[in-house]
């Protein structure tokens, strides 16, 4: 009987660790889907205090172009200031809605960090690493293709002295033309995001390579994790096309990467996945459902 | 002063300027640490030995490139024995023709590259139809531009001419008595005389070039020592190609190539049959019978990671061409895929204001990128960019049996190995 103690205690604790490991990810995805429907909310209301601020700023553009017409100095003085009035609460609702939009951002990043939480508490075999994507460190220097490239902007040519040569060859429809590329200084790089549609939570991660360990290799063929699960931290199992392109030119991937494995239920080995230039990089693994869109600089 | 003049497209190109990974202007003590290690990076002795030999266990085999140099210098290897690899790979040309497009039993539509470090691409030709430098090999001899010699004509002249050389080297005798009965692997043999063809050329090494004399020099502090190498006009280009021009962001690494596709809207050669590039070579390419994923390739079919990954769609390989190595580009005119330029003038000038490539909807299935920017380089500029082009001409060795120049060159078949 005695003898059978610890074992009963190892089972309990081990019962009791599975349980509170299990409520722990689900934990971290029920705040993480709360911060995300406060988001929301600050977000429609943000958007709300705008369009009554647009609404506004039509009215008192009427009311100038009325005032403009009337000679009456009664009236004159009336509607300035019934003008100064409605500019004031445009203001104000201006300032509210900026508020509530930042208030949004601040509750999505909180959302974020419990979504983090749950993906590396529940699939801590695959998910190791949940910071912003990187380039290994590398002895080559050069970027490998032209970076300054691209948009189809007739002005574009103009500047360059190109229209003439288009008129030339008869040929007058817009050109795809060099532009360089701008990466936003508030670019989100999260290895966590939320899908388009909002029903869907991702991770991704370098899967690790004896050479460039856990970073982006430049000019090799590696390969990613994908982790993906619904808001309440169920594994989803689907279909993912997965899209790479560089915004603001107009080319994608070299190659053509796509999910070769399912390593576990939600978690998915990419294979194939190329990157011969530094920049900007949109990764996106679309199901027929929903969207996942990862921004990586390199 | 350019880059101060007020001007809209001035200003842009200051700013590339900027951000490129070399933009410096002045002397040798203006190179930075920093762009002395970059130029450093771009020495022929950086260049590393492939990684695989694209799953020919024969490419680094002496006895099957001294095979492969017999074949390469062969006329018996076409329709009227008149074509060899050499008719268009000149040795004392490097290994180029000199002409606009390549002429065999007729004439092509591409430029004859130089096969000097086609090893290490990752694409052959100019449209990267074939994976690997054997596949290559393969393709000219069957063209009926080219060497027009069927399959089964070459195995029998391979029988017959070079039966011990083929034993010695894949360990078969070849009866060619057996050919005709279908008892030969036809195929196998194909692909085994483009092995050996390989070899040979994976023989071929580049002395350094002053351009890498100049890096090596500046990248030990030899400052004095590079001054003697380069002429200030040299230096000045250097700076153009790293900087201004931004020719080292797709011609970089020790090959100086990225081995991708670009459309850099060279003049249409033939403007009634468009040239598609890489968009109809990789749909080649993706059904080609001797790509790593063949039986014919020693490679492991999960290895072959570019085959596995490859991208067959995409509106930028619509007249997109592979960025051709810069290794002794003033020997190797004329320029451009099909050879549409004859001097490296003509190309700098193309580069410095280029026109967006041609389009015509009913041939092109999408218009096609156009990926470079107008330079903006004076003409003194330009010369200078020329002059620096000319300085990365490797000697021909003098005592190189790999690299044999015309007056000795071998006759067909009665080389001794």
């Amino acid at each position: 009987m005695q003898a059978r103690l610890p074992f009963a205690v190892a089972f309990i604790l081990i019962q009791s660790s599975i349980v509170a490991c299990f409520s722990s990810h689900h934990h971290h995805f029920m705040e993480g889907q709360k911060w995300l429907e406060t988001s929301t909310e600050q977000s429609n209301g943000a958007r709300q205090k705008i369009l009554e601020a647009n609404s506004l700023r039509k009215s008192i553009a009427l009311k100038h172009k009325k005032r403009a017409r009337s000679k009456n100095t009664t009236q004159l003085a009336a509607s300035s200031l019934n003008i100064e009035q409605e500019a004031e609460q445009m203001r104000l609702l201006q300032k509210e809605g900026a508020f509530l939009r930042s208030l949004s951002i601040e509750s999505k990043a909180k959302s974020v960090k419990h979504f983090q939480n749950g993906f590396s508490d529940h699939w801590s075999q695959w998910v190791k690493k949940v910071n912003p994507l990187k380039l290994a460190s590398t002895d080559e220097t050069f970027v490998s293709h032209n970076p300054k490239h691209f948009s189809a902007d007739p002005r574009a040519l103009a500047l360059h002295g190109l229209m003439s040569t288009l008129e030339r060859e008869g040929n007058r429809e817009l050109v795809a033309i060099l532009q360089s590329q701008e990466t936003p200084d508030d670019l989100d790089l999260s290895s966590v995001k939320i899908s388009r549609q909002r029903k869907l939570v991702g991770h991704i991660e370098v899967f690790p390579h004896k050479r460039w360990g856990s970073d982006i290799p430049l000019n090799q063929i590696h390969s990613w994790v994908l982790a993906v699960a619904d808001l309440s931290g169920e594994p989803i199992n689907d279909t993912f096309n997965v899209v790479g392109h560089m915004p603001g030119h107009v080319h994608g991937l070299p190659t053509q990467p796509r999910v070769t494995k399912q390593l576990a239920p939600g978690v998915y080995l990419i294979e194939g996945i190329k990157f011969q230039m530094r920049g900007w990089w949109v990764m996106q693994f679309e199901t027929e459902r929903d969207s996942l869109r990862f921004n990586v600089v390199l | 002063m350019l880059y101060y003049r007020v001007n809209l497209v001035a200003i842009f190109l200051f700013v590339l300027s900027v951000k490129s990974p070399v933009a410096i202007a002045g002397g040798l003590s203006e190179f930075t640490n920093k762009d002395r290690f970059f130029l450093r990076s771009l020495a022929i002795d950086r260049l590393e030995k492939p990684s695989n030999f694209a799953g020919n266990d024969y490419a680094s085999s002496l006895q099957a490139a001294q095979l492969g140099k017999a074949l390469f210098y062969d006329t018996n290897l076409s329709a009227n024995g008149s074509v060899a690899c050499s008719s268009c790979h000149q040795p004392d040309k490097y290994f180029t023709d000199g002409l606009p497009q390549a002429v065999g039993l007729g004439k092509t539509r591409r430029n004859t590259p130089s096969i000097l470090v086609s090893a290490h691409s990752p694409w052959q030709f100019w449209d990267g139809r074939r994976d690997s430098m054997w596949a290559q090999a393969l393709g000219p001899l069957e063209d009926a531009r080219e060497h027009g010699i069927s399959r089964e004509e070459l195995v029998k002249v391979i029988a017959v001419n070079y039966q011990n050389q083929y034993e010695t080297v894949f360990g078969v005798k070849l009866d060619p008595s057996n050919i005709d009965s279908g008892q030969v692997d036809t195929d196998l043999v194909f692909v085994n005389v483009g092995k050996a063809l390989m070899a040979y050329q994976y023989q071929l090494r580049l002395l350094p070039s002053n351009f890498d004399k100049f890096v090596t020099h500046l990248g030990a502090g030899e400052d004095k020592l590079a001054r003697a190498v380069y002429s200030d006009e040299q230096i000045e280009g250097l700076k153009i190609f790293v900087g201004k021009g931004n020719c080292v962001s797709c011609h970089n690494g020790p090959m100086l190539t990225n081995f991708e596709f670009h459309n850099v809207g060279v003049p249409e050669f033939d403007k009634a049959k468009v040239d598609l590039g890489r968009y109809l070579g990789v749909k080649q390419l993706a059904k080609d019978e001797f790509t790593c994923l063949s039986r014919f390739s020693s490679t492991p079919k999960e290895n072959c990671l570019e085959m596995n990954f490859l991208k067959t769609d995409g509106p930028e390989l619509v007249g997109a061409f592979k960025t051709p190595s810069l290794r002794n580009v003033a020997k190797t005119g004329p320029y451009m895929h099909s050879g549409q330029f004859n001097s490296l003038l003509d190309v700098v000038n193309h580069y410095n204001k280029p026109k967006p490539p041609y389009y015509d909807r009913k041939q092109h299935p999408n218009r096609p990128h156009f990926d470079i920017l107008p330079l903006g380089l004076t003409e003194k500029e330009k010369h200078s960019l020329v002059s620096f082009l000319e300085t990365l001409t490797s000697p021909i060795p003098l005592d190189d049996p790999w690299w044999p120049v015309k007056n000795d060159l071998p006759s067909s078949i009665s080389v001794v190995y």
